[in-house]
C-alpha cells in the first residue's frame, strides 16, 4: 500500500510516497528532516545558509559541505550538458529582475526598480575548485541560485534513502524521482497538471524508474514596471527567457536531469526545445504552449496513458 | 479664277466645366458599385451553408462559432471555428483503451 507525507520545504510543497505491505509513516517522517538540512545548505533565501556564505565570499576560497559540493558538481554536468543554458550563476539577474526574496514573499503588484542593464552571465568555469579539501573560490562577480537543480537532486537523494525501505516517489515542488516498480510490479501514475486549469491533469504518465519534471513560467511570476517577469533567466541574455513554451515536461534518468532538460526545453522554445529533447535518446517530453497546444516527443508514447 | 485661301484660327477651346462632370461620374460610379456590393453582402449572406470544422471532432466537443459583422471595405470577414478538444492533442496508443485511468499518486507542474 501506498505511504504518503506531503510537507513544505525549500518553498515549494513536498510528497514522499513509500510502497509498504501495511500504513506506516515511521520511514516517512524522516524525509522533512532530510530536506530541511538541504535548505540550510543549499538555500540562497537564508541568509545563514551554506551557500549564502559561499556567495557573501566570493573571491575568498570557501570550504563547503559535501552538500554542497556535491550539488556544485552535479550544476557543473548540468551547465556543461545544456551548453550553458542551465546554471546557477543566474542569481545577480534574478535579483535584477525583481526576484529578491522567497516567491511567497514577492507582492505580485510590486514595483522593483528598473535594471541599468542586462548581460550575459558568467560561467561556473569560472569558479576554481580544489577537490582535497572542498574548497570553492567564485569570482568576485558570480552569485549562484540553485534553484531547480537543488530540488531535483534532493528528490534524487530522498528517493535513494527511502528506497531501502521498499518502492519510492519523492516530489519535490514538481521535480519527481521514482526509486522502482511498485510492489506490484507496476508503474507509478504521475499527473501532468494543466497550466490553464491546475485542477486538471493533461496527462497521466507510467513511470517505473527515474525522474519527470517540469519547468514553466506559469507560477512564478512577477511584475517589473508592469512587465511581468518569470524565474527561468536565459544565460544568453542574463533577462527572463522569450519564449513560447508556457511549461515544459520532461522524463530522465534521474529528477535532476529531468530538471535540466525541462529547462532547456523551455529557454529554446518549442523549436529547438523539442529537436533537442528527441536528439537525446534519454529523454521523452512534452511541451505546452502559450496558446495551448501541446507538442509530444515521440518517445513519450512508452510512458503515456490511454 | 481666283482661289482665296483662308485662314482658320485653330485654337481649340476647351469646353468649361468638363472636369467637374468627370468627377460627379465618378461619384455615381462609385456609390453605385458600393451600394451594389452592400446589398450583395446583405442578401447573399443567408443562402451560405455554414462552414464545418475541417477537424473530426470527438463526441461532447461543440466547436464554438465566433460571430462576425459585415465590414464595407477591407477585406472579408472570415469565420472563425475554435475547437476545444481536451486530452486529444496527437493520436496516441491504445495500450489501456479498456482500463479506467489510474489516480496518479502526485502531479508534476512547475515549481508551487
Amino acid at each position: 500500500m501506498i505511504n504518503k507525507l506531503e510537507f513544505k520545504a525549500m518553498g515549494c510543497h513536498m510528497l514522499a510516497a513509500l510502497d509498504l505491505p501495511e500504513p506506516q509513516l515511521a520511514e516517512l517522517e524522516q524525509v522533512p528532516g532530510w530536506f530541511e538540512a538541504w535548505e540550510q545548505s543549499l538555500s540562497r533565501f537564508r541568509g545563514t545558509s551554506e551557500l549564502s556564505q559561499l556567495n557573501h565570499s566570493a573571491g575568498m576560497p570557501f570550504q563547503v559541505s559535501e552538500t554542497l559540493w556535491d550539488v556544485l558538481q552535479e550544476s557543473l554536468t548540468s551547465e556543461r550538458l545544456s551548453l550553458g543554458l542551465v546554471t546557477p550563476a543566474v542569481l545577480d539577474a534574478l535579483v535584477m529582475a525583481g526576484y529578491d526574496r522567497s516567491f511567497d514573499q514577492l507582492a505580485p503588484t510590486s514595483s522593483y526598480l528598473t535594471p541599468n542593464h542586462f548581460a550575459p552571465l558568467g560561467s561556473l568555469y569560472e569558479m576554481q575548485l580544489d577537490e582535497s579539501n572542498r574548497t570553492v573560490c567564485l569570482p568576485r562577480n558570480l552569485h549562484l541560485d540553485f534553484g531547480g537543480i537543488a530540488k531535483g537532486w534532493a528528490a534524487d537523494q530522498a528517493t535513494s534513502k527511502l528506497s531501502a525501505f521498499g518502492p519510492a516517489l519523492v516530489n519535490a515542488g514538481g521535480d519527481i524521482a521514482v526509486s522502482g516498480p511498485q510492489s506490484n510490479g507496476e508503474a507509478w501514475p504521475i499527473g501532468i497538471t494543466d497550466p490553464f486549469n491546475p485542477d486538471e491533469d493533461l496527462e497521466i504518465l507510467m513511470i517505473e524508474h527515474g525522474g519527470v519534471a517540469t519547468s514553466g513560467k506559469d507560477y512564478r511570476r512577477w511584475q517589473l514596471d508592469s512587465v511581468w517577469q518569470h524565474h527561468i533567466i536565459d544565460p544568453r541574455t542574463g533577462m527572463p527567457a522569450q519564449t513560447d513554451v508556457l511549461t515544459a515536461t520532461v522524463i530522465a534518468p534521474s529528477a535532476v536531469e529531468a530538471e535540466v532538460a525541462a529547462k532547456v526545453a523551455l529557454i529554446s522554445g518549442s523549436r529547438a526545445g523539442l529537436t533537442w529533447i528527441e536528439s537525446n535518446p534519454i529523454l521523452a517530453g512534452m511541451l505546452v504552449l502559450e496558446d495551448g497546444q501541446r507538442i509530444y516527443s515521440e518517445r513519450i508514447s512508452e510512458y503515456l496513458w490511454s | 479664277m481666283t482661289t482665296n485661301s483662308v485662314s482658320r484660327d485653330t485654337t481649340v477651346v476647351q469646353k468649361p466645366k468638363t472636369k467637374n462632370r468627370d468627377d460627379l461620374k465618378v461619384i455615381i460610379t462609385a456609390t453605385a458599385l458600393t451600394v451594389t456590393l452592400a446589398f450583395w453582402n446583405l442578401f447573399s449572406n443567408g443562402a451560405q451553408k455554414p462552414v464545418q470544422a475541417a477537424t473530426n471532432l470527438e463526441p461532447g466537443v461543440t466547436p464554438q462559432v465566433v460571430p462576425f459583422k459585415i465590414l464595407l471595405g477591407g477585406p472579408p470577414p472570415k469565420t472563425i471555428i475554435i475547437v476545444s478538444q481536451p486530452g486529444a492533442a496527437q493520436p496516441r496508443s491504445q495500450k489501456h483503451n479498456q482500463q479506467a485511468a489510474p489516480q496518479p499518486v502526485t502531479k508534476t507542474a512547475s515549481s508551487k
